[in-house]
């Protein structure tokens, strides 16, 4: 995700252009720069009268940040050295925490906010949640510090501990949590028969070559169950997004046609990414999940599954960032990592600041368990005394449906399978596209 | 102050050349701020007003310097000037307002438009220019008071016992916020509050202490000048009014960046008020200019400190406005006492440290004003206390050249 980031630099010299331009065109009007003229002045002020020397870097980096403060969280100043890391980094393996990519911080004033941890990463596997508010990095306070600091100072080499002051509403008070970084390489993509002819598909992030894994992934689950599928789960619970381009080509998979984002931005005006006709998997219902920790493109993908009728979006309601960043390099080696589009849905929704409200409104919880000890079990026949056993083999004949393929009574899940049936929004969409199949199917008896 | 030439139209000229030759020169930074600025002017999402991400960068950079330091955009500026004026257009009313009620009169400052118009306290404003007070907070509602010299505003008023409000057309006049207030304490003890070092300040505490001297119709005996809470104000004042007290001598001196811009202050020997024994008032509160003014007083032995310990800023601020209304307050220089005591954090140690105790009881035999306030009724009476003594120590030596 960084290194096609770092590819997609912006050429700078196009910058330089255009600012001329822009000064040609207006001089006669009125002088766009009058008020550069003021900044000018305030700094050969400050360097000229102040009362101790200090140094002009140090006097523009913190106008630079200033100037950056006006604009969104996402956008960041990173000077040359940083540029130079990063694209090094983009080579290289880096330890991280698997926190990188899931930071947020909704309220300026507060601190970071966890949106999701990847899964399978130190942070993960450490147990920090979606919904987590970070602290501290280190002992460094996250308020009043950019996500984009907060993420160097969470890389490091690999094998090195970061510690991390995290607060979670139910604790008494905030915990420090070490974690260990490693590198984070986990499959984008994880396919799961949840039950027969049901898939279950979990894109954890929209790195490139996402949609690759996933029509792979589809493929797999297709053989899996012998040819063409009921229903299918796309989780996208907890994916922070990524590329924009991606997310265009998940989505181009289950959509037949039409619009599925359009990005605008002061540069670009309005463009719209359509859907290819041709390769779309559309035999089968589909039901997207989504929560708090569903961010940016995976938000694309949930806002034109949604628009377009094609899939059912159950969960909570997603992130809320519509905004597209891209990082404009400068002549002087420093860069710009700038949010240059906001994007909306099919339908011309914008996700910023709103987020995706599910079709279905399901909260995740813990359901009641079932071997509830000494509490209240229903008497079936089989617990009275000298019932009559069932007839058949081991007293259970597998049922089978109409066309004589075996149900769910014969299907064997598999650990995944059977840990994801825990999950109660899991379980919740897989219902609905039972239920979906089973009206589907009385239909066609009263016709 | 003058800036040779604003660099940033020269540097726009020259960006393609710096783009292709920018390996062999070495970058400059403020070249990056022209480049940031127009990477988001061009790139950024949503438009933003040039003008706000010009004030917010000088803002953030003036916010790298010390806590005096500020950018200040034109309202904010234009607040600050009338502040240190202590002078703007305007009615001439002391005004509060609770959250959402109306803008209530607390009192009209005498011969002001409004105090000539027969403004009252206690009157409610109910509209400025036909616009409702109770939803505007306090500052928007005195801005739209005030204004250009010889412009109108129309202002609702009701009063309890009219049938119902009325308007006012009031024409805005040059207001001035006295800085000095005062009164005799007890026959031969007078008083002086300076609450800020406005322009003028000299002036008004001269014309007071004139004031004091005829209202007892006789020389002084003693003299409280209470500089408490104030907050400072404009060196020149602050010499100045040292300069009432001291025939000669440093008042203080201020040294810019790396020892350059040395500039030693003198009193001069016109102008000097009569020698009165005094007491200066001082607390946590007393800062900068009133700094100045009770460390000269004390380093020449003019008068006794009482109190407690100073603020301790001993910084000096230029004001520089800019071309768009907008401006900055820099610290230029640090200032020393007539003694080169440096102020800045530790502040002036009074001669006699007074806290308020906490079971104070207002005793009788002055008025309740002085009473209530411990520290004034303890300069009284060190004042009192200290001319009996040099009164009885001047009868000795009367006596003695008999003995």
């Amino acid at each position: 995700m960084r290194a096609s980031a770092v590819a997609r630099l912006v050429s700078l010299l196009a910058i330089g252009g255009l600012a001329l331009t822009a000064q040609a065109k207006t001089a006669r009007r009125a002088d766009p720069y009058a008020r550069l003229d003021v900044f000018s002045k305030v700094l050969s002020y400050v360097e000229k009268e102040y009362v101790e020397k200090i140094s002009r870097t140090d006097l523009i980096q913190g106008a630079i940040e200033g100037l950056l403060g006006e604009l969104d969280p996402y956008s960041a100043y990173l000077t040359a050295e940083e540029v130079r890391a990063l694209k090094a980094k983009a080579a290289g393996e880096v330890g991280r925490t698997g926190l990188e990519e899931g930071l947020a911080r909704p309220d300026p004033a507060e601190p970071a906010v966890i949106i999701a941890p990847v899964e399978g990463s130190p942070a993960w596997r450490e147990g920090l949640k979606a919904g987590d508010r970070l602290l501290a990095v280190d002992g460094d306070s996250t308020e009043k510090t950019s996500i984009h600091r907060l993420v160097q100072k969470l890389e490091g080499d690999r094998g090195t501990v970061v510690r991390l002051r995290v607060d979670r509403p139910e604790w008494a008070e905030p915990k420090d949590i070490d974690v260990e970084r490693a590198v984070v390489t986990l499959p984008a993509v994880q396919a799961v028969t949840l039950a027969r002819s049901y898939g279950y598909l979990r894109i954890a992030f929209f790195r490139d070559r996402a949609d690759k894994e996933l029509s792979r992934e589809l493929k797999r689950l297709e053989a899996e169950n012998g040819g063409a599928l009921k229903g299918l789960i796309l989780d996208l619970r907890g994916n922070p997004g990524g590329l924009v381009d991606t997310a265009v080509s998940v989505s181009d998979q289950f959509i037949g046609q039409g619009v599925v984002v359009s990005t605008e931005g002061r540069r670009r005006k309005l463009e719209k990414h359509y859907a290819q006709p041709g390769g779309t998997r559309d035999g089968f219902p589909l039901v997207a999940l989504i929560d708090g920790g569903t961010a940016s493109a995976a938000e694309i993908v949930a806002g034109a599954l949604q628009d377009h009728g094609r899939a059912l979006v159950l969960g909570t309601k997603s992130f809320g960032k519509g905004s597209v960043q891209e990082i404009i390099e400068l002549p002087d080696g420093a860069a710009l990592k700038l949010t240059t589009q906001v994007y909306y849905t099919p339908k011309h929704r914008s996700i910023e600041g709103k987020g995706i409200e599910p079709d279905i409104e399901v909260r995740t919880s813990v359901l009641p368990a079932l071997d509830g000890g000494a509490e209240f079990k229903p008497v079936r026949e089989k617990d009275l005394e000298g019932h009559f056993s069932a007839e058949g083999k081991d007293g259970v004949e597998p049922a089978k449906t109409a066309d004589g393929k075996p149900t769910d009574a014969a299907f064997e899940p598999s650990p995944e399978a059977t840990k994801l049936m825990d999950d109660v929004q899991v379980k919740a969409a897989l219902d609905y596209l039972k239920s979906w199949e089973l009206f589907r199917g009385l239909k066609g008896r009263d016709r | 102050m003058r800036v040779d030439r604003p660099f940033f139209a020269a540097l726009l000229l020259t960006l393609p050349l710096s783009a292709t030759a920018k390996e062999s020169l070495p970058p400059d930074p403020a070249e990056s701020f022209a480049y940031v600025l127009a990477a988001v002017q061009e790139n950024y999402a949503r438009r933003v007003s040039q003008p706000d991400l010009i004030y917010a960068a000088a803002e953030s950079m003036l916010d790298c310097l010390d806590p005096h330091s500020a950018f200040l955009r034109p309202r904010w500026f234009q607040r600050m000037r009338e502040d240190t004026s202590g002078e703007f257009g305007g009615l001439g009313l002391v005004v509060t307002k609770v959250s959402d009620g109306p803008v209530v009169v607390h009192e009209p400052i005498p011969d002001t438009p409004a105090d000539r118009a027969g403004l009252q306290k206690g009157d409610e404003i109910l509209a400025v220019d036909g616009d409702p007070t109770a939803p505007m907070d306090l500052d928007t509602a005195v801005d739209r008071m005030k204004g250009r010299r010889g412009t109108a505003v129309t202002l609702s008023i009701r009063r309890d016992g009219w049938p119902g409000p009325r308007d006012f057309r009031l024409v805005r006049d040059r207001i001035r916020m006295k800085s000095v207030k005062g009164r005799m304490l007890e026959p031969g003890y007078g008083y002086a509050q300076i609450t800020a070092f406005t322009e003028h300040t000299d002036y008004y505490l001269q014309a007071k202490i004139e004031e004091l001297r005829k209202l007892n119709d006789a020389p002084l005996e003693g003299l409280v000048l209470d500089l408490r809470g104030n907050p400072g104000g404009l060196l020149d004042q602050a010499v100045r009014v040292a300069e009432l007290f001291l025939p000669g001598g440093k008042v203080v001196s201020t040294i810019g960046r790396d020892g350059r811009g040395i500039e030693r202050h003198f009193a001069r020997a016109r102008g000097t008020l009569p020698h009165v024994p005094t007491v200066l008032l001082v607390d946590a509160g007393s800062a900068s200019a009133a700094e100045i003014v009770a460390g000269a007083l004390q380093d020449h032995g003019r008068a006794l400190l009482m109190g407690e310990r100073t603020f301790g800023k001993g910084s000096v601020q230029s004001i520089i406005e800019l071309d768009d209304g907008s401006g900055l307050k820099l610290t230029v220089a640090r200032y020393y006492t007539p003694r080169d005591r440096s102020i800045q954090e530790l502040g002036i140690e009074p001669d006699v440290t007074v806290r308020l105790p906490l079971d104070w009881i207002p005793p009788g035999g002055t008025d309740l004003e002085t009473a209530a306030d411990y520290i004034l009724w303890t300069a009284l009476q060190t004042l009192k206390a200290g001319n009996r003594i040099r009164s009885s120590a001047r009868s000795d030596q009367d006596v003695s050249p008999d003995g």
